[in-house]
């Protein structure tokens, strides 16, 4: 009887946890996400689906939702498709070196992302940074990107990439390399350029891998950006650089707008199922590979 | 077109040498298979021919034309691996055609090529099949037509039947037969098999510890093998080889004598040792009433068609075949005298062939 | 092959000075936090300070309580690590080698869990964190970040990795599954379970996002919560002072992985996926 309770009573306090901090305040803000309300005054006011109505009306948060996707772009751009193209390399063009260059990459990915955006405010500071310095002596000049839209996210992306590449190398390259050695010797030896190796064999043979790396990007990304955001910008220049998890810490924190903060937040959730929905779906279709 | 040449051929991994000072010569057409234990450098060596491994130092030349500085795909060879190396996510067909679309070889052609290699392997009716959804046959006939169709003098093969079933090998052995007689590609065959070896080998090179023991025809390192390794490594079960004593010219196992015909005697007036070794295969050895050599029976193995005996000669082991269950504790042995081998006591060499 | 070496040394040399890039922001740091004010402005390039000085690190113990704010982040970085891998561990082992009801939805659902963004949650957290009066105290910080499903994935496929003959050895063996337990499962989930928990003393140490929402006052706050202070000074007056304090957040996450780096880099090439 009692080792039949043992499996439940193991996994008791992570499921009462999950439930208590994740799964019942999910459910929460679902609800609040149908109330006007400012997180202090004792009643709520049943709005129906207006927080919704009103997001996805107001120029604000269309511009956030814009800006969204233009990071979900450049973290994929930085994240994925470079990741993958180093993992590549390291994994089957260069024959030596390969433990430094993962010990190596790996390193960003242990520091805080506030130092991140401390060190690369100041690196990258128009005047006085380094980068502006070499940049004189070259003649030409850093504009202010904080204040620039388009480039803020792309600079804000960048840190956040420069955290996050040495783990998603890490995982593309476990998965790279698990491509049978064998395969692409047969290929080399066809004559096929690394290119087409990259394009026609690895990537197809990876793929499971690569699109879980894609979501990871999307979904963690999309978080982690909050950091140099909340740090750098604050949102600016007028929500410029904002985005749907920045943009619902703001409606809650910054101008106690409870509903909509909620409201954003399961907008957020709807677009994150939708992508791994897609996972399961391509990842039921392909595995196979990865294990034959 | 056809000949490929290996001259001083060093190849060391960090500190550890694989193939140290390698010279060989296989011919335009030839069948030659490379045959040693594992770790004794066959693969590499062949992978050093397809390029896939860099050489410390040497040359290879493929018709007088120097490779050693060219990559795999600008060789020009075809190869088959072990596990057969299919692409997993390509059908039969992509499999086959992929390499040729992508040295642009003209539609038409590609399509006559690969048309051409399904009927020969008997693969028409998989063409669009995964890998994961053929038998490990079909594998093997899949990657043989992806070698096939690059139309190359050099074919190159790593073990490519040791995946398959003790039935499924037989056959396929022949299919690769009749594939030689089709192209007459220069074959180059690595295997562990001394069956596989000698069934398919033109010649065969026995390779030990990444030096060449022996390269000769299959009859002649089975007859005349030039030393201890390669008489034991060819032949099931192996050739027993004796520890004898010289005494005033008389060679002796134990106590006993051995009678040896005369071209033995005379090799053996040059030899200086007191001690040699004498080599004899179990199918040249026989148990009879008139056997001049007393041995004791130790136990027997059901080979099918034969029984292995298992007989103690004066404290030495060995092993002779035999058409009937041997009972008794007791058993005369007859050497076969024209089968006798000797071998140098220190070198292990042939005193007769090497 | 000489072309091929050739094309690997130009490689080489991108790889190379990609990670010299990568590196570049923490040599910054270093460097800077040893410099004097005027010369971090005046040859802001020069990586090597001309004169050397610890004055931007005895200045953050006159502006700041950098004692009680790195012990505040030893604790809330380690009560969470402790958490997280004892409860991740547990359940871990429920799935590996318990058969029960539900187990696949319950594993399933687990892991879905990993893909909630913080925004859902934030609020009802906060709202728990303020009526459990913890508001402004890191055990408001620690208490919502024990919930995090990713240990149980990174345990589960390692404990998966285990060859199952193994254990079927073991049991033809006779040895009871207590100790099956103890002298083949444990030793070898051990390196797993040692990198899972460095991996998650570095996130905790690093975070933010909560330390933000609760903290309030800067003998309360964490190493990354102090940083902030030191931000948005445009002029830069505490620029090496922010440096120094650069330096002390990072310095324990980089020698934890410099130390434990094989441990983590395998764990991450046999778990990442799947």
């Amino acid at each position: 009887m009692l080792e039949k309770l043992k499996p439940y009573l193991f996994l008791a306090p992570a499921i009462v946890l999950l439930l208590v901090f994740t799964v019942i305040p999910m459910v929460y803000t679902l609800y609040l996400s149908f109330f006007d309300w400012n997180m202090i005054s004792p009643t709520k006011e049943f709005v129906g689906l207006d927080n919704y109505i009103n997001i996805l009306t107001n120029d604000t948060t269309k511009k956030v939702i814009f800006n969204t996707f233009f990071y979900i772009v450049v973290l994929i751009l930085f994240n994925c498709v470079i990741t993958y193209i180093f993992a590549f390399i390291i994994g089957y063009v260069v024959k030596r070196f390969k433990g430094f260059y993962k010990v190596a990459f790996f390193i960003p990915s242990v520091i805080s992302l506030v130092v991140g955006s401390i060190l690369f405010t100041w690196i990258l500071n128009p005047i006085s940074g380094p980068v502006a310095i070499i940049g004189e002596m070259f003649g030409f000049s850093i504009p202010n990107w904080s204040k620039t839209d388009g480039l803020v996210i792309i600079v804000l992306s960048l840190i956040v990439s420069w955290k996050v590449f040495g783990y998603n190398f890490i995982v593309l390259y476990a998965s790279v390399v698990g491509v049978s050695k064998e395969i692409i010797e047969a290929a080399r030896l066809d004559n096929i350029s690394n290119l087409r190796i990259f394009i026609d064999i690895v990537l197809p043979m990876s793929s499971a891998t690569g699109f879980y790396i894609l979501i990871l990007t999307i979904v963690q990304g999309l978080q982690y950006v909050f950091t140099p955001i909340k740090v750098i910008t604050q949102g600016g220049p007028n929500y410029g650089s904002s985005n749907l998890i920045y943009q619902a810490y703001h409606e809650a924190f910054v101008v106690y707008k409870t509903g909509q903060s909620a409201a954003l937040a399961m907008i957020t959730l709807l677009i994150f199922v939708i992508l791994l929905l897609l996972e399961f779906l391509f990842v039921e279709r392909r595995i196979y590979y990865e294990n034959s | 077109m056809g000949t490929i040449k290996l001259e001083s051929i060093n190849k060391s991994y960090k500190d550890t040498k694989v193939i140290e000072n390698l010279n060989l010569t296989i011919n335009k057409g030839e069948r030659l298979v490379l045959l040693g234990p594992s770790g004794c450098g066959k693969s590499t060596l062949l992978r050093i021919i397809a390029g896939l491994e860099e050489i410390n130092s040497g040359s290879i030349q493929f018709e007088d034309k120097e490779m050693s500085h060219l990559s795999a795909g600008e060789r020009n060879v075809a190869m088959v691996f072990q596990n057969y190396a299919l692409y997993p996510h390509m059908t039969v067909e992509k499999n086959i055609t992929y390499a040729l679309k992508r040295n642009k070889v003209p539609k038409a052609e590609i399509n006559k090529r690969l048309e051409k290699a399904l009927d020969m392997l008997e693969l028409q009716e998989y063409r669009t099949r995964l890998p994961k959804d053929l038998s490990g046959g079909q594998r093997q006939r899949v990657a043989l037509a992806r070698a096939i169709v690059k139309q190359t003098e050099y074919f190159l093969l790593d073990e490519p039947l040791s995946n398959l079933d003790a039935k499924l090998r037989v056959s396929a052995r022949q299919s690769l037969l009749h594939l030689h007689e089709e192209f007459k590609h220069t074959f180059v065959y690595v295997t562990h098999d001394q069956v596989e070896a000698m069934a398919l080998g033109d010649r065969i090179v026995v390779l030990k510890k990444g030096e060449i023991q022996m390269l000769d025809t299959p009859e002649n390192i089975y007859f005349k093998p030039v030393n201890v390794f390669t008489a034991q490594f060819i032949g099931s079960p192996p050739m027993n080889i004796f520890k004898a004593s010289l005494e005033d010219k008389s060679l002796k196992i134990g106590e006993t004598v051995i009678h040896l015909p005369e071209n033995l005697r005379v090799r053996l007036l040059d030899y200086e040792k007191n001690e040699i070794y004498l080599g004899i295969r179990p199918e040249h050895m026989s148990i009879s009433t008139t056997g001049l050599y007393d041995m004791t029976f130790n136990f027997v193995e059901n080979y099918g068609s034969q029984y292995g005996v298992c007989l103690d000669f004066n404290r030495q082991e060995c092993i002779t075949v035999s058409n009937e269950k041997v009972k008794d504790k007791m058993v005369k042995v007859n050497f076969d005298l024209n089968h006798l081998h000797l071998f140098d006591i220190d070198t292990e060499e042939n005193l007769i062939y090497s | 092959m000489k072309t091929a070496n050739y094309k690997n040394m130009i490689l080489h040399i991108i790889l190379i000075s990609f990670i010299l890039l990568t590196i570049y922001p923490i040599v910054f740091a270093i460097s800077n936090s040893f410099k004097e004010l005027s010369e971090a402005f005046t040859s802001t390039l020069s990586l090597i300070p001309e004169k050397f000085t610890l004055e931007n690190y005895t200045g953050l113990f006159d502006s700041i309580p950098i004692v009680g704010i790195t012990i505040n982040t030893l604790i809330t970085a380690s009560v969470i690590t402790v958490a997280k891998v004892a409860t991740s561990f547990l359940a871990a082992y429920a799935i590996v080698y318990y058969q029960f009801k539900f187990k696949n939805v319950t594993y399933f659902a687990l892991i879905c869990t990993i893909f909630i963004p913080f925004t859902v949650t934030m609020i009802p957290n906060y709202l728990i964190i303020s009526e459990l009066g913890l508001q402004n105290n890191i055990w408001g910080v620690i208490l919502p970040q024990m919930a995090d499903a990713i240990g149980i994935f990174m345990l589960t496929q390692s404990m998966k990795g285990i060859p199952k003959s193994l254990i079927e050895a073991a049991k033809l063996d006779n040895i009871p599954t207590k100790y099956i337990m103890k002298d083949h499962i444990l030793p070898m989930v051990k390196p797993a379970v040692t990198s899972t928990s460095i991996w998650f003393f570095i996130l905790a140490w690093n975070e933010y996002v909560w330390p933000v929402l609760i903290l309030k006052t800067t003998e309360n706050f964490t190493l990354p919560l102090a940083l902030q202070l030191y931000i948005s000074s445009e002029g830069g007056t505490n620029f090496t002072v922010a440096m120094a304090l650069s330096v002390i957040t990072m310095a324990i996450p980089l020698g934890l992985y410099l130390i434990f780096q094989k441990h983590i880099i395998n764990t991450f090439t046999t778990s990442g996926i799947k």
